[in-house]
């Protein structure tokens, strides 16, 4: 979890979850921490634009997006945007 | 520890002339876009840097644009695991303006996601490159000392 999220799952780095895909990943640890809707998935059902999410070394917006499958023991690293002007 | 100036917030950060060369050369390099890249260093028990940079990351622009920059994301991942093998953490971001001044833009406040992070800039609009380093806090800017060491 990046330092930003981090006060929405009890102040941890890491967090374990289920799912077939990185979406239901996701969609099991906004349940299970509330405070992380609006941070993650946006309001059209899609990643949020700030955030990147690697599974394992690959950034999933070269796979298929949150429809991208998860297997056990993989570890998604989710990392803010870094951008300005 | 002495007191920080009145007017600086902290950290003073700790940068080698050798890094800062690093930097500024890449900010170049960039040209006509805007250059990125990350700092890496020690941070404390509550994850705030304390100033030195141990690590400089020049990073590619994703955007390359003139007017923004985007860390590419894998290049962030890089230094991020980079940082952390070494029990540190990614402490700032650095980025040029290539004809404003080295000082946060609207989009750079709106756009500071890291509370504890310093952003530094580096203005390239006059014949020498200016450096100045920041914490953005929910909106407001504040400016860090920077401090350049021999090595």
């Amino acid at each position: 979890m990046p330092t930003l999220l981090r006060p929405h799952v009890g102040g941890v780095a890491t967090v374990s979850s289920d799912g077939a895909t990185v979406g239901d990943v996701f969609h099991a640890l906004i349940g299970q921490f509330p405070g992380l809707a609006g941070n993650l998935i946006d309001d059209d059902g899609q990643l949020h634009k700030f955030v990147n999410v690697y599974r394992n070394d690959d950034d999933i917006r070269y796979l298929e997006g949150l429809d991208t499958k998860v297997t056990d023991g993989d570890v998604l690293s989710i990392l803010p945007a870094v951008a300005g002007g | 520890m002495a007191a920080p100036d009145a007017g600086f917030a902290d950290p003073v950060l700790r940068l080698s002339t050798a890094y800062y060369r690093t930097i500024v050369a890449h900010c170049y390099d960039g040209l006509p876009d805007e250059a990125c890249g990350l700092l890496a260093g020690p941070v404390d028990a509550d994850g705030h840097p304390k100033g030195l940079v141990s690590a400089v990351y020049p990073c590619v622009n994703a955007d390359a644009s003139a007017r923004t920059y985007t860390v590419e994301s894998r290049d962030l991942l890089h230094a991020m695991r980079d940082a952390q093998s070494r029990g540190e953490d990614l402490i700032g971001v650095w980025h040029s303006h290539t004809h404003s001044d080295a000082y946060p833009s609207d989009t750079d406040v709106r756009q500071a996601l890291e509370p504890s992070w310093v952003y530094a800039l580096v203005s390239l609009k006059h014949a020498e490159p200016v450096l100045r380093s920041y914490r953005i806090r929910e909106g407001v800017v504040a400016e860090c000392e920077v401090s350049l060491t021999d090595s």
